[in-house]
This record gives C-alpha cells, sequence and structure tokens, in this order.
C-alpha cells in the first residue's frame, strides 16, 4: 500500500468521525453547562437536567411519544416482516413491481410530502367514517406505514441470504409449514425482526414531521415540544434531552448490531 | 433452482403479500391521489376541512407564474444537488477507507457512521444552530486558531443547510458506497496494477466504474428527502432561503391554503418522480 | 435385475418449469435394499426427479410408488422418506443433539426413546462425543457425517443423497464412499443418490440411471453401461471412447461390418441385435481395448494406421491421441509411462467385441 494514499484515507476517516461527533459530543457537554447561553461554557453544573425533571409538558411529550414508538414499532414490525417475506419469498406475483415500489419509497419520500397527504386522508376518512380520531391513533397509523419500509428492508435481506434447503429438511424430517416456521425459520430471522423493531422505535420516538401533520390539536410528542422550544431559541434543557437520546440510540444501535452479528455468526458455516 | 412446492398453503403466502399490499394502498398510495384531487380545489376557509372541490387549474398556474414558488422550487433542486455532491466528496472517501480497513474493524467503523441516524434528527440538526451561531463552537474555532479574526454567521446562509443536509444524510451516502466497494474483489486492483495500471489509474479505470452503482444509489438516498427538507431550511436557513418543503409547511400551517400546499406537493412529487423510480429500478436490481 | 416386485416404482413423471420439461416422462424400478444412482450433467433433471421423490415438488403428471403406496400427493413430511441435502441443510441455530432429535421430536416420540437413538446414531456415525456441538463447529466431513445421522435415525423406507460426498475434498470422499457403501449394506435401507460424478456412480451404485435432457438415457449395472452402453451420449458421458460413424455393410450372426470413412477401413464390431444393412451406426472404441504398435498385427479384426498427436502420461498408464491417415483421431492407451514419441507412425488395432456398436 502506498503510503500517501493510506495517509490520506486516514484523514478522510478522522474528519468524517470528527465532522460526525463533535456537535453530538458538544450537546451532550454543554447539557452540563451551568450557564443559561448554550454556546458559553460556565462550569460544570446539572442544573438543566433538574430543570427538565420538573418540566411536566416535556416529560407528558416523552411518555406520549415513547407510546407511540411502542406501538407503531410492533405494528412496523408485523407489516414489515410480512412485506420483507413476500419481497424475499413469491418470485412473481401479479403487482410485484408496484408493491416492491410502494414498500420502498416511504424511504426516500420527502416527509412533508406524506404528512400532507396522510393528513388529507385521515380528514378524508373522518368525514367518511367518523374516524379514527385525529392523535394517537392516527400518529400510529402514519408511523407504522412508514416504519414498515425499514423493517421489510432489514428482513427481506435476511431472507434473501436464508438457505432454502433448511426449511426443506424440516419439511423432511417430518415437520409441517407452521412447525417448520416456528422452528426454523422465526429463531434464524428473529435477530432481523428484532433490530428492525428497535429501528422502527427509534424512527417513529424521533419523527416530527408526519407527526406534526397528522397529530390533532390534543397531542404533543417529545420531537414536538423539542422543536417548539427551540424555535423559542437555543435552550439549554433541550441539549439534556438529546443527551439522554443518544444514550438510548446507542444501547439500541449496540443491541441490534449484537443481534445480527450474532445471527450471521452462527448463519453460514463457510 | 426449483420453485419450491405449494401444498395447500397458498392461503397464508397469499396474505403475506395481501396484507402489506392493502395497507400501503390505503395509507400510502391512495392518500396521494386524494392530494392530487385537491390540488384542483380552493380553500374556503369557513368550512371545515377549508377545501372547496371546484376543479379549478388555478393553484398550478400560480404556482408557474409566482416568483417565490418557482424560486423556491429551482432552490430546492439546486441546495439538494450541491448538498448531495458534498456528500459524495466526503463520503466517499470514508466509504473506501472503511472497506479497506481491517475486516475485523469494519463492523465498529460502520457502526459509528451509522449510530448519528439512530438519534434524533432534530436533535443533530439544533446541535448545528449551536455550532454555527455567532458564539458558536466554528467561530469560537476560526477565532483561536487565527484563521479570522471577525468570522461572519453562517446561521442563516445558505452555507449553514448545507452543511445540516450533509451531516444529516451522511450515512445514506456512505452505506451504499461501502457496501459496492467492500464487494469489490482485491484482486482486480492487482490485476490492473499487474497490467501496468498506476494506482490513480486503477482507481479511475477500476474502482470508479464498478462503485457506480454505490454513487448512484447514494445521491438518490440523499438527493430525494433533501429536496423536500423541512427541518434543516427551518432551523438553520434564513429567512432569504426558500426551499420547497418549508413553504409548502407554512402554506399549510400557517396560511392554512390545503389546496394550494396540495399543489405544491404534487409538483413536488412530479420533479422527484424520475429519481424516485431510478431508486426504485436500483433497488429491484441489487443482488443481496 | 431383481425378481421381486419393485420397492420404488416411478411411472410416467413430468415436470416442467415454464414449459421446459426438466423430467419428461421418466419411468423406473428401484428394488428394495438397492443403492441406485441417478447420473447425469447440469440441467439433466436428476435433481428434480430427487425432490420429486422426497416431495418438493409435484410432478405435472406420472405417479411415485414407495413400497406399494401411492405418495404421489403426499406431502412431504408424512413421507416414508428421507434425504441427505448437498448443502447438508443443518439447523445452524441448533447442536448436533437436537438437529438429530428434531425429526424424532415430529413424531411425538417419548423423550427417553428419542435420547436413546439420537445416541445410537452418534454412535453410528462416530460422532458420539460433538453431539453438544453447533454445525459451524464442525469439520465438513464431521458435517456430511450429522446430516446422514439425522435422516437415518427416522429410519426411512428410502434414504435420498443429493450430491453426497460433493462437498468433501478427494481424500475424504474417496474414504466416504466405502463408508455410506457399508452402512447402507448394514442397514438395509434403499438408497437412491444423485451425483454428477461419473467414478462415485460406478464405484458406488447397484445400478445406474443416467439421464439426459430429462429423460433416462440408459438403466443398467455399471458393467453394463461401460461395456454395451445403450446410445452415443451414454458412451461419450461414461468412462472415454472414440466414436467414429459408419454405415453398416453386412452381418453374421451377432459380428457387424462397418464401413467407416474416417477410419478408412470397414470395421468390424458384435452386436446382439445386429441392425439392417445400409443403416447409419457408430461404433465406440475403448481406449484400453485400442492396442498400438510399430508393426502391423495381423491377428487383429481391425487395424489401422496414424500418427500419435498427443500423449497423457497418468501414472499408471499412458493415453495416446492418434490421428488416422482418414482423418478420425483414436484414443488409446498402453501400460505405464509412453514408450512411443509424438509424431511416431503406429499401428492402432482392436477386437471385433473391443468395440460398440450404437444406432443412435
Amino acid at each position: 500500500m502506498a503510503g500517501a494514499r493510506s495517509r490520506f484515507l486516514l484523514a478522510a476517516l478522522a474528519f468524517g468521525y470528527a465532522f460526525l461527533y463533535v456537535p453530538i459530543v458538544s450537546v451532550i457537554v454543554y447539557s452540563f453547562n451551568d450557564s443559561r447561553l448554550v454556546t458559553v461554557w460556565g462550569g460544570f453544573s446539572l442544573r438543566w437536567w433538574r430543570e427538565l425533571a420538573r418540566n411536566e409538558a416535556m416529560i407528558d411529550a416523552a411518555l406520549l411519544s415513547l407510546r407511540i414508538a411502542l406501538v407503531s414499532a410492533i405494528g412496523a414490525t408485523i407489516l414489515g416482516t410480512m412485506a420483507g417475506f413476500a419481497l424475499a419469498r413469491h418470485g412473481r406475483f401479479r403487482g410485484r413491481a408496484l408493491f416492491a415500489g410502494l414498500v420502498a419509497a416511504p424511504m426516500v419520500m420527502p416527509e412533508v410530502i406524506m404528512g400532507v397527504s396522510m393528513l388529507l386522508l385521515f380528514v378524508g376518512l373522518e368525514r367518511l367514517f367518523g374516524g379514527p380520531e385525529r392523535g394517537f391513533p392516527t400518529i400510529v397509523l402514519a408511523h407504522v406505514t412508514f416504519a414498515a419500509a425499514y423493517v421489510a428492508l432489514v428482513v427481506q435481506s435476511r431472507l434473501a441470504d436464508f438457505d432454502r434447503s433448511l426449511e426443506e429438511a424440516a419439511m423432511d424430517l417430518g415437520a409441517r409449514p407452521a412447525t417448520v416456521f416456528r422452528t426454523i425459520t422465526l429463531p434464524l430471522i428473529a435477530p432481523a425482526v428484532i433490530s428492525g423493531w428497535l429501528l422502527a422505535f427509534t424512527l417513529s420516538l424521533d419523527d416530527l414531521i408526519l407527526t406534526q401533520f397528522v397529530a390533532g390539536p390534543e397531542s404533543q410528542t417529545l420531537p414536538m415540544a423539542v422543536y417548539s422550544s427551540i424555535r423559542m431559541g437555543l435552550n439549554p434543557q433541550i441539549n439534556v434531552v438529546a443527551t439522554i437520546v443518544v444514550g438510548l440510540a446507542t444501547v439500541a444501535l449496540v443491541l441490534s448490531s449484537l443481534l445480527t452479528g450474532r445471527g450471521t455468526g452462527s448463519h453460514a458455516p463457510k | 433452482m426449483n420453485r419450491h412446492a405449494g401444498q395447500s398453503r397458498e392461503g397464508a403466502h397469499w396474505a403475506v403479500v395481501a396484507l402489506p399490499y392493502a395497507w400501503l394502498l390505503v395509507l400510502f398510495a391512495l392518500p396521494f391521489a386524494i392530494v392530487a384531487v385537491i390540488s384542483f380545489g380552493e380553500a374556503a376557509p369557513d368550512r371545515a376541512p377549508p377545501v372547496a372541490l371546484t376543479g379549478t387549474v388555478r393553484n398550478y398556474t400560480f404556482l408557474f407564474t409566482d416568483p417565490l414558488y418557482v424560486s423556491a422550487y429551482l432552490g430546492s433542486l439546486r441546495i439538494a444537488a450541491i448538498s448531495t455532491m458534498f456528500c459524495l466528496l466526503l463520503g466517499y472517501p470514508i466509504a473506501y477507507a472503511i472497506a479497506r480497513a481491517p475486516a475485523r474493524w469494519r463492523p465498529a467503523l460502520l457502526a459509528a457512521i451509522v449510530l448519528p441516524f439512530w438519534t434524533s434528527f432534530l436533535i443533530r440538526v439544533y446541535a448545528w444552530k449551536g455550532i454555527l451561531s455567532e458564539n458558536g463552537l466554528l467561530n469560537g474555532f476560526l477565532r483561536w486558531s487565527g484563521l479570522a479574526s471577525d468570522p461572519g454567521t453562517l446561521i442563516g446562509t445558505e452555507w449553514a443547510i448545507y452543511f445540516g443536509i450533509v451531516y444529516a444524510y451522511l450515512p445514506f451516502m456512505v452505506l451504499p458506497l461501502y457496501a459496492t466497494l467492500e464487494k469489490l474483489d482485491g484482486s482486480l486492483l492487482e490485476a490492473a496494477a499487474d497490467l501496468g495500471a498506476t494506482p490513480a489509474r486503477a482507481f479511475l479505470t477500476v474502482t470508479l466504474p464498478l462503485s457506480l452503482p454505490g454513487v448512484v444509489a447514494g445521491c438518490l438516498l440523499v438527493f430525494i428527502p433533501a429536496v423536500g427538507e423541512f427541518i434543516i431550511p427551518d432551523m438553520l436557513g434564513g429567512t432569504e432561503t426558500l426551499m420547497i418543503g418549508k413553504v409548502l409547511w407554512d402554506e399549510f400551517f400557517a396560511n392554512g391554503d390545503w389546496p394550494l400546499a396540495s399543489a405544491v406537493a404534487t409538483l413536488m412529487l412530479a420533479l422527484l418522480a424520475v429519481p424516485i423510480a431510478l431508486f426504485q429500478r436500483l433497488g429491484a436490481a441489487r443482488p443481496h | 435385475m431383481s425378481t421381486d416386485t419393485p420397492f420404488l416404482r416411478i411411472e410416467g413423471v413430468v415436470r416442467r418449469f415454464a414449459n421446459v420439461a426438466a423430467v419428461d416422462g421418466v419411468s423406473l424400478d428401484v428394488s428394495r435394499g438397492e443403492l441406485f444412482a441417478l447420473l447425469g450433467g447440469s440441467g439433466s433433471g436428476k435433481t428434480t426427479l430427487l425432490r420429486i421423490l422426497a416431495g418438493f415438488e409435484r410432478p405435472d403428471s406420472g405417479r411415485v410408488l414407495i413400497d406399494g403406496e401411492d405418495v404421489t400427493d403426499t406431502p412431504p413430511w408424512a413421507r416414508p422418506v428421507n434425504m441427505m441435502f448437498q448443502s447438508y441443510a443443518l439447523f445452524p441455530h441448533m447442536t448436533v443433539e437436537r438437529n438429530i432429535a428434531y425429526g424424532l421430536q415430529r413424531e411425538g416420540l417419548p423423550k427417553g426413546e428419542i435420547a436413546s437413538r439420537v445416541l445410537d446414531a452418534l454412535a453410528m456415525v462416530e460422532l458420539a462425543e460433538l453431539g453438544g456441538r453447533k454445525p459451524h463447529q464442525l469439520s465438513g466431513g464431521q458435517r456430511q457425517r450429522v446430516a446422514l445421522a439425522r435422516a437415518l435415525v427416522k429410519r426411512p423406507k428410502l434414504l435420498l443423497l443429493d450430491e453426497p460426498l460433493s462437498a468433501l475434498d478427494r481424500k475424504l470422499r474417496e474414504r466416504t464412499q466405502f463408508e455410506l457403501m457399508g452402512l447402507q449394506r448394514k442397514l438395509g435401507i434403499t438408497f437412491v443418490m444423485v451425483t454428477h460424478d461419473q467414478e462415485e456412480a460406478m464405484t458406488m451404485a447397484s445400478r445406474i440411471a443416467v439421464m439426459d435432457r430429462g429423460r433416462l438415457a440408459q438403466v443398467a449395472s455399471p458393467a453394463t453401461l461401460y461395456g454395451t452402453p445403450a446410445s452415443r451420449f451414454v458412451a461419450d458421458f461414461i468412462g472415454r471412447s472414440t466414436i467414429v460413424e459408419g454405415i453398416c455393410l453386412a452381418t453374421s450372426g451377432d459380428a457387424v461390418v462397418v464401413r467407416c470413412p474416417t477410419l478408412g477401413i470397414d470395421a468390424t464390431a458384435r452386436s446382439d441385435t445386429p441392425p439392417e444393412v445400409g443403416r447409419p451406426v457408430w461404433i465406440a472404441v475403448r481406449p484400453e481395448n485400442v492396442t498400438l504398435g510399430v508393426e502391423r498385427l495381423a491377428t487383429a479384426a481391425n487395424a489401422v494406421a496414424g500418427v500419435v498427436s498427443d500423449i497423457a502420461y497418468l501414472g499408471g498408464s499412458t493415453t495416446l491421441h492418434v490421428i488416422v491417415d482418414a482423418g478420425a483421431t483414436l484414443l488409446g492407451s498402453m501400460e505405464g509411462a509412453p514408450r512411443i514419441g509424438r509424431g511416431a507412425r503406429v499401428w492402432a488395432h482392436w477386437p471385433a467385441d473391443g468395440g460398440a456398436l450404437l444406432t443412435k
């Protein structure tokens, strides 16, 4: 390897990771700042942590977000796993191209477009059927729809390297299809399903735009509360929220990569 | 090689396709149709919902003639394209370096790229608001290092938006690039070298063409959502920087003009139809 | 071959994929206790036929009977048949013991019986001390044994083996061939194996079905396949031979005289079913039946002159390519190292029963 080239690559890596992490680290550091100004260091203090603990609006918003994330992650996992199976296992069916498009589109579709269109759908449904009520149910429906795309991607790629002869072997040994699914397929794709769930949970917890459109006037989720607080100006309490979120995300990612890592380790013996 | 024997399991098989299909048709496809229909209506503030379906094309003629909207569309496309280019310039060396790193380090290096994606988007943008502000980290660094004694403030400029987009979407660029670069057979470069190519020439003639699918996928994954971005221009951009996502948001929430907002969305979708179709084709062709 | 009623009967089985017949009207009987091989190249339909026996594919038409019972519509989990997969298909999330116990658990056997049968199966394949390992902790040979034990522990009436040795290296493959044969003799279970390796089929099988494009080209014992191939395809597929075209000039008893333009002679061959005079026929000559010499042997039934063009020394013997003056290239062999150089003029001779007469 040429020395100049590896030095350049090393520099690219160092710069890239600095670029990614300096902002996050600075947010975390300033959550322990004593000063009211988020740009001036006034000494270490837990003042803003204490203040956040007393901020009931923010805590209520966080609890609502957690409830929404929990429910939508379950829904997205079920729907996304089914879609992943449909794409990986059903070679050809009528309308497959459209289906594949519908599954993948939420990943790139600008959220403002999805937000407007889903709100109009819910408004229409409300006029026609008197429901669902705008708030928790509509937020969950919206989150399930867009997070399912990510779950489908994860599950589909896991199924793509799944050795079908394992299922045939189980059948050959006397297992009926339902038993094959329970004893072979599910245990082997479980890591992908769980990491899909974690991803859906994080996406739901974080979503602002879709939520803002489909939430009724009553519901305020954590991102909505954070957003309106930021609009008022920089606020050290937001740094505390950010620190907590980063901590949770790190745990979720580590869990998820441990799961998928272990899964592949025992999967394909070469 | 042989398809699986379908043994009286058609019912379950059918449901696996039908349920998500129906769900996506109702909750994802149908709403676009509604948006398209409503975009031919007029605002009726005294009604609930505030829409009168009059079948007019006024919203569209307005969008095409009003300088504000035209420049918002053009501005969005320009900003998204420039940000995508910066993202590629920064992301390619990173992806290349990870792909060439010792195999045991790669998962950790990759996880470190993905981690910010798992943390809140809003908070990551918020972080830049602090860094780019008048007395923020960046200006502090510039003053301390003596690079600039009186740096202006970046917040509220188009540059702040570039920073935000590149930062927020970098993982989407790096991951597909890494996926193609990692698969690249090292012996191809050795063969190129053996046939007399310098490292630079080998990169240009072997590595780069073979990683092109990753480049295209990464660029689309950044460009498409960036065009409709709302949070970044809202929090980092200034009043003179118009992006269509923010215009739509304001039209909807501040002005309450649902039909015009629908027309803005429909036109945005039409603009993005080609890149989205390209992305779908790529996804369908992608070998796992 | 055998006089008792066939244990496995395949009747007119057809299986199409998108209008291409992978299996195109195969009928076949296999006796109880046979080690039967389906031999063919890729795309010959051998694997599809095996999967039809296992129940993974349903024939578009035709029937499969095992021990007198029609199993055509029986799903794989209800068939008295087990399969050893080419990839072994060991469940990666289960230990060796649990892999082997899996099929017994599906039968709902009592725990104690499962445990003792698993132990017996492990002992049978000499893996008694590895029961607690996961598949990825085993060597290729050990994995093959686990797959075998997992299929045999079910005491199937019929064991199917899909390329059972293809994942093993050459040395291990040769040893395992004999182990499999010994096990088959000891257990008396009928084996049907699929292979693309003709040596493997010749070594192991009591009978071989050679498949070509979905059809059976010939079903016979290894010796018959080699000595009297039924067609040019079989003669070419099994072992090495020179195949030359000709026209039947005359017959007398089992002797047939064939005019071969590319050999430049009227060759003599033998056939139990002599063809009509005037028909186009082919003669397939095995290299080991061709004697080479500088002088012409007066006693030989067939002799042609030519030039040695290539020499391949194989250790125990040498194969020589002789370009006959009339144009054909004839393979001949001699024991030990080559004693003739390239470019040498030689005579090639073979007896009347040294060439197989083929009519298709």
